[in-house]
């Protein structure tokens, strides 16, 4: 994975997801292989806790590989998080399986129902009643093994996260091969490869997500004046920043000519060439906690446009403060008039990598 | 990583692994389960019965090859695969090979889907859900029995084809073809034909049994029409008692090379007696108990009854065409047993009940519904043919091969694929007395790709590579949809104007 891919959209959400989704299809594919190559030559009990074992492993160690390869972790601890935490899932799950399936579960299933408990020793048979626990349990073990290796943080979100991957792949694996639902696969072979598929995309999706300090503030020059240059709002540490945009020639961070270039090349003569900028016209700036706001420092028209709302930053005398607003990718900061030509000084905001920097 | 590994001390490392192996060893009980390569299921060992005849389901390919008899030649090597066991959840259908054995060593029967009970789940699998197929044929003793029909309508054309009934009789009986398999070399076989109309069955020729092609070959050309009416019933069951008490008869079917009598009866009508009280025989009069209900009662006995020695099978074929618009369409199986042994008038006859056969019913077609009652009874099949080449097919399917060992493939609904399950199969016959059992056990988690469909819609298993077909287009997809974000996200920033200048 690499953090100059992801934009950052709502779609960034996906991306971790994906990984894992892949991660789950390639764990699906080698137990496969070694059932159908080599055959089961293991006891048929543990037909169950190796495929979900196998699973879990793969999509704990990806989520770990995921977050390594973006934050750009040295190789050697990135390869070893990814393995510790492939095989303490694995065993998480081998072991929660074995728990239920013999010593928690027929006891508990044995009150409601002397033939589910045998059921539930039938390690044949194909039940959602009786698999769905050991779904749960290798979510679980999932869960918790990624969770140790980050450090504790966020224990309870990874656990939810694993006990809603092993809800969401079971009932994948389940619909899709039951013949009853006539969805056109009557077999458990479609149904266990997109099963684990879904088991490792809801874990990637809920479990952890791309932070933003993966990504740094940047303001970027829209119209034809100084095109495309950008200066970033954060710096290297992660200390609060403000960055001033206006045409004062000397100490600015993002200078903007008070002339645009347009109506220059015009040159007719009573044409407006002013652009509209101000010596301090708006400051970007960013706090401790990484949210970005736009000040708006001059009674100069000055906006901040994105879809669907348009901010009024002009600034107002009679207020004892600048007007600011917190600021999203993608926004646009309108600076100054339309000139005749139909022109305004456009700045847009942008969230990149903060590798950039 | 150091908080990581802080979190997961060295002794919790220990106490995991143990928990582990601890869960290896407790789970490790043997089941005797045997996995099958290629597939995702398991088979346990193969259960037969102690004494006679039995029937022993191969385990996998090994247990196929580990018999001499069965892989002999590299073409026989060829088909081992076929021992494998295969379960196709997708379409609901198993396959598995077995042998008939008698004392531990190989004994080659000639059997058809007909004359096996098969049960999956202790639930008997409908005959027409099965497909049985013999694997290295050899060549079986057997005494045939030919009942022709000589009544005068055998004399009459049709329309289409050249000369008499009876005429494409001779013929369809004097092919090559089907003198080799009357005498097909490596068997010892013998022909006794017999003509039928009114009355008993009387001799072809002066010999009874014909032990050779030219013998049966001069007897068959002299095989003309006679006279009378058409006691089918009476016939079938003159050859299948009488005839087989006769000493000369019986000294054929005596001693461990004995031969295994076929009966193989042929008609161009209905049965037709004309001596019911009412003068003239109508459909009717057919299902009485003296008449078709006491004939498949006999056959029906005899097949079942384990102390019968003897037991000859009976085909039945019709020179003509299928009587159309009767009470129903094919007679039932044997699985039917109620209705197979209770011949109604209504299924018999449907709206013919009340006409009569002489010079009426006759001439719409054969009586194909109490033909294939009567093979149903006695355990052989029915054809109904016209051309001679037709003929020729019945009569060689008659003259049936034993097979060293079978392939069997059945289909059930794929709900009752979702447990292990025990497949038995045995001889119809005998009540699965003599059957093989086997448990096979699918995974509960997984299934192979599924099974790709051969010519007559029955799978075969797919090779492993099929599982790229699902597994590469996946991978592109994830791949793809994990640049999505950033192609989007460029494609609407170019459509905006905001990565070049307008």
């Amino acid at each position: 994975m690499n953090i100059y891919l992801i934009p950052y959209t709502w779609m960034r959400h996906f991306a971790v997801s994906c990984y894992t989704s892949l991660a789950g299809l390639a764990a699906w594919w080698l137990i496969l292989t070694v059932v159908v190559v080599w055959g089961p030559r293991w006891e048929i009990a543990w037909d169950g806790a190796l495929f979900l074992g196998t699973i879990s492993a793969f999509t704990a160690g990806a989520s770990l590989l995921a977050e390594g390869s973006l934050q750009r972790s040295p190789l050697g601890w990135r390869a070893l998080k990814t393995l510790g935490a492939g095989a303490l899932s694995f065993t998480n799950t081998v072991i929660g399986f074995f728990l239920w399936t013999d010593w928690v579960g027929p006891p508990i299933v044995n009150l409601l129902d002397s033939e589910a408990a045998r059921n539930l020793g039938d390690a044949s048979l194909v039940s959602l009643g009786y698999r769905l626990p050991v779904f749960m349990v290798a979510g679980m073990g999932t869960g918790v093994a990624t969770a140790i290796f980050r450090k504790l943080a966020g224990v309870l979100s990874h656990i939810g996260a694993g006990l809603a991957a092993g809800i969401s792949g079971a009932l994948v694996w389940y619909v899709l091969g039951y013949t009853n639902f006539g969805l056109g696969f009557d077999d458990l072979y479609l149904a266990s490869a997109f099963g684990a598929m879904t088991f490792g995309a809801i874990f990637g999706l809920f479990a952890w997500s791309i932070p933003d300090s993966l990504y740094a503030g940047w303001l970027r020059v829209v119209t034809e004046t100084r095109f495309a240059r950008r200066i970033p709002i954060d710096g290297l540490d992660a200390q609060g920043r403000e960055r001033f945009v206006g045409h004062y020639p000397r100490g600015l961070d993002l200078f903007l000519a008070a002339q645009n270039s347009a109506a220059s090349k015009a040159g007719g003569a009573g044409q407006d060439r002013t652009s509209g900028v101000m010596e301090l016209h708006v400051s970007v700036l960013v706090d401790a906690d990484q949210r970005y706001r736009a000040r708006g420092l001059t009674i100069q028209p000055t906006r901040v446009v994105r879809l669907l709302e348009k901010i009024n930053l002009r600034y107002d005398p009679r207020l004892p403060a600048p007007k600011e607003v917190v600021l999203q990718s993608g926004d646009r900061i309108h600076m100054g008039p339309v000139d005749a030509n139909g022109q305004q000084t456009v700045v847009e905001f942008l969230m990149l990598p903060r590798e950039e920097l | 990583m150091s908080g990581a590994l802080a979190g997961l001390p060295r002794g919790a490392v220990a106490f995991l692994l143990s928990v582990l192996l601890g869960m290896a060893m407790i789970s490790g009980c043997k089941s005797g389960l045997q996995p099958i390569r290629g597939t995702a299921i398991r088979t346990g060992p193969s259960v037969d019965v102690q004494k006679g005849v039995i029937f022993h389901l191969f385990r996998d390919r090994g247990d196929c090859l580990g018999r001499s008899e069965i892989a002999e030649t590299e073409e026989d090597l060829a088909e081992t695969w076929l021992c494998d066991p295969f379960v196709d959840r997708a379409s609901g259908q198993v396959r598995f090979a077995f042998q008939t054995q008698q004392d531990g060593y190989g004994y080659p029967m000639n059997l058809e889907r007909e004359d096996l009970l098969l049960t999956h789940r202790l639930q008997a699998v409908p005959h027409r859900n099965m497909l049985l197929t013999g694997h290295k044929p050899r060549a079986t003793n057997q005494l045939f029995i030919l009942l022709i029909d000589v009544s005068g309508s055998m004399a009459r054309g049709d329309e289409g084809f050249k000369g008499s009934r009876m005429d494409r009789v001779r013929s369809a009986l004097l092919r090559n073809d089907v003198v080799d398999s009357f005498f097909p070399p490596g068997a010892q076989t013998a022909v006794i034909p017999l003509l039928f109309s009114s009355g008993d069955p009387r001799q072809l020729s002066q010999k009874l049994i014909l032990s050779t092609p030219d013998d049966y070959r001069a007897a068959i050309r002299t095989l003309n029409v006679g006279a009378g009416y058409t006691h089918l019933y009476n016939a079938v069951r003159y050859a299948t008692g009488k005839l087989l008490e006769d000493k000369s008869v019986l000294q054929q079917m005596e001693g461990p090379e004995g031969k295994q009598p076929v009966i193989i009866a042929m008609t161009d009508g209905f049965n037709n007696q004309d001596d019911m009280r009412s003068g003239k025989d109508i459909c009717r009069d057919n299902a009485a108990p003296d008449r078709l209900k006491g004939l498949v009662n006999d056959l029906y006995k005899r097949q079942r009854d384990e102390n019968v020695r003897i037991r000859p099978t009976v085909y039945t074929v019709g020179i003509g065409r299928k009587t159309l618009g009767r009470g129903t369409k094919r007679a039932p199986n044997r699985q039917e047993e109620e209705r197979l042994l209770a011949v109604s008038e209504q299924e018999l006859c449907g709206a013919y009940a009340n006409q009569q056969v002489d010079g009426d019913l006759e001439n719409y077609g054969v009586d194909h519904v109490a033909m294939e009652w009567i093979a149903n009874a006695g355990g052989g099949q029915s054809f109904i043919k016209q051309d001679g080449r037709g003929l020729a097919e019945a009569f060689k399917s008659a003259a049936r091969k034993k097979y060293v060992w079978y392939d069997l493939y059945y289909s059930v609904d794929p709900f009752h694929l979702r447990r292990s399950f025990e497949v038995k199969v045995g001889l119809f016959w005998q009540n699965g007395r003599d059957a093989g059992r086997m448990d096979i056990v699918p995974s509960g988690w997984l299934d192979a790709p599924p099974g790709q469909a051969r010519k007559d819609a029955w799978v075969m298993a797919s090779p492993y590579s099929r599982t790229l077909v699902l597994l590469m287009p996946m991978v592109s997809l994830l791949v793809i949809l994990s640049y999505l974000p950033s192609a989007r996200f460029n494609l609407s920033r170019a459509l905006f104007s905001r990565i070049r200048q307008k």
